[in-house]
């Protein structure tokens, strides 16, 4: 607060034009949180790197990727960020790389990391667009995230972020002709959540993976069905990808398929293993240990949780065994 | 600019009428707060349920355990045990769980015999936001003493609510997980399946608030002896889950009736042989 106090004077005078007024907002935004910088995956296919670590002051929850393909005539982005302020910054950041116009964004999964920077594109008049189930539960309980994150990192860092209506919904897969450029989205059915997609670049062979994957980062099982997850990650490892945008951590290959499906075996082991010894829930998040991963981001928090998450689940499964 | 300078004025505005103990973080979240502080919430509700009357935090009489670092806020399992045995001459009468930022704080109150040998008990807690839980002993010679954590739950979005299960609603289910000993404490593990809806929660498909219905009330019976009764809040996580001990003098049978919000009636039945 005190350094926009010193800033606004100097501001104040750029202020007449309405696009310095813009850049106005990114400093103040960048007075909290490092401005995202694209990083060229494969030729016109870029991620936008979310950061490490939790949804608190430091990271401003800004903890999700996203991205965006060039194509000849437009650009399609992917994922829209935490909050209006955000938002922004990736759309300056796409800005910055290209001058072609984005022409809608896809948001691949109801997490509040990927879905409430949607302000800022719309109001840039991009379409938002969201697989429907995903649209659905995030009228269903996103009130309450953004209540909480509210909370958590405050009115300023959150200004101008409201629930939203997708401009455009669907209940497929499909293919996109929208940039000149072929993109596919793809839809497994209710997988790491019911509405959840991936994108793939198919020229480069270039998935991003929204939910289904995350690279060196404890996957979330939350809305998950987990037999649906596993047949998904077949499909993908069926198929001919070069790289992968995961939804959390650094760029990965394809050993990031294997590498969540290796997680999510091993948890349903441990946790059915536990629920067959009588364990208590109380002694679920620390007995649940998997040493293998414990130096993947959110080990600590995600991974307790998704334990927790499954024991409940799977208990209830065992009450009518 | 300017709307974000209004905003910081009006956060410090609120953060300053707020009577925290704790001094405001960046985020709004209070830097520390002590597990046995109070908070306005509770400061009415206690006037409410108790009056003018003393309420011991220091005694140990009864302990709480709560992570504090709930993995789970949909079903954060807490844990209370008593350091007094229930003899007839002073025993724990009831035990009252409180979550303070809860929509309705009063998670559940239970009503004790000699008959559960030791007044411990766990049961499973819907913690919404950064909150402090409580448990309040009364015992039968009327003192009241306390024991609070302030729970921290993970943040992020919540699950959406399971309705896997909903033609199986009411079953109620007791096991015991250490076997029967004659004449002693006993643990017995009962779960009923049951949503527990709280009336707040939206159907992910059809977007319309799921009606409130949650489990009521609970009376525990062996033979004819009354064991415990619970009244119960949506407080309580969806299939309610508890675990309770009683003293069995012979052979017989553990009852639960279950009753809920829209008057449904269930049963849980188990059957106790003295084990050789």
């Amino acid at each position: 607060m005190l350094r926009s106090r010193v800033l606004a004077p100097l501001f104040a005078s750029l202020w007449l034009a309405s696009v310095l007024a813009l850049a106005g907002c990114a400093a103040l935004d960048g007075v909290r949180a490092p401005a995202p910088r694209a990083i060229e995956v494969a030729p016109g296919v870029y991620m936008l790197p979310g950061l490490p670590g939790e949804v608190d002051t430091s990271t401003l929850g800004r903890n999700g990727n996203a991205g965006f393909i060039v194509g000849a005539t437009g650009v399609l982005a992917i994922d829209t960020g935490t909050s209006y302020l955000h938002g922004r910054a990736l759309l300056a950041e796409i800005d910055r790389v290209t001058n072609k116009p984005v022409r809608r964004v896809l948001i691949t999964h109801t997490r509040q990391e990927f879905l409430f920077g949607a302000m800022a594109y719309r109001e840039r008049g991009i379409p938002i667009a969201m697989h429907r189930k995903a649209a659905q539960l995030m009228a269903a309980r996103c009130e309450n995230c953004l209540k909480t994150l509210r909370r958590v990192l405050g009115e300023e860092a959150m200004q101008g972020t409201a629930m939203f209506k997708a401009d455009l919904e669907f209940d497929t897969g499909a293919e996109l002709d929208l940039i000149g450029r072929p993109v596919r989205i793809l839809y497994f059915d209710h997988s790491s959540g019911p509405g959840d997609i991936a994108v793939l670049d198919v020229q480069t062979r270039t998935l991003f993976a929204g939910g289904l994957l995350d690279w060196k980062r404890i996957p979330d099982i939350q809305d998950s069905d987990l037999q649906g997850w596993h047949r998904a990650l077949g499909t993908l490892r069926q198929m001919p990808l070069d790289s992968i945008v995961p939804g959390h951590g650094p760029k990965a290959g394809r050993e990031a398929i294997d590498a969540v499906d290796r997680y999510l075996t091993r948890l349903e082991a441990r946790v059915l293993e536990l629920l067959k010894s009588g364990a208590a829930l109380s002694e679920v998040p620390d007995a649940a240990a998997l040493p293998g991963f414990q130096d993947w981001d959110q080990y600590e928090t995600i991974h307790r949780r998704n334990a927790s998450v499954l024991f409940v689940r799977q208990e209830r499964q065992r009450m009518f065994e | 600019m300017k709307r974000a300078l209004a905003c910081c004025v009006l956060a410090g505005l609120i953060g300053g009428l707020l009577p925290l103990p704790g001094i405001a973080a960046v985020g709004g979240l209070p830097a520390a707060v002590g597990h046995q502080d109070s908070s306005p919430e509770w400061d009415k509700l206690r006037e409410k349920m108790f009056g003018s009357r003393k309420i011991d935090a220091t005694s140990g009489k009864v302990q709480l355990i709560v992570p504090l670092r709930a993995a789970y806020g949909a079903s954060v399992p807490v844990k209370i045990v008593s350091k007094l045995p229930q003899t007839p001459s002073l025993y724990v009468k009831r035990l009252y769980i409180v979550v303070d930022k809860n929509p309705s704080p009063v998670a559940a109150v239970f009503d004790l015999t000699t008959e559960v040998g030791q007044a411990d008990l766990e049961t499973r807690l819907r913690v919404d936001e950064y909150s402090h839980v409580r448990v309040i002993s009364e015992l039968s010679n009327g003192e009241l003493h306390t024991d609070s954590r302030y729970v921290k739950v993970s943040g992020g979005c919540s699950a959406p609510p399971n309705r896997d299960q909903l033609h199986n609603i009411g079953k109620t289910l007791m096991k015991m997980p250490e076997g029967v000993k004659m004449n002693a404490p006993t643990p017995v593990d009962l779960q009923v399946v049951h949503p527990n809806d709280t009336g707040f929660e939206l159907n992910n498909i059809t977007v319309m608030f799921i009606p409130p219905h949650f489990v009521r009330s609970i009376k525990v019976t062996y033979g004819d002896r009354k064991i415990f009764d619970a009244d119960l809040d949506f407080s309580i996580a969806e299939n309610p889950a508890f675990r309770f001990n009683f003293v069995p003098h012979g052979a017989g049978e553990l009852k639960a009736e279950v009753e809920d919000s829209k008057e449904g009636h269930y049963v849980g039945r188990l059957t106790v042989q003295p084990s050789d």
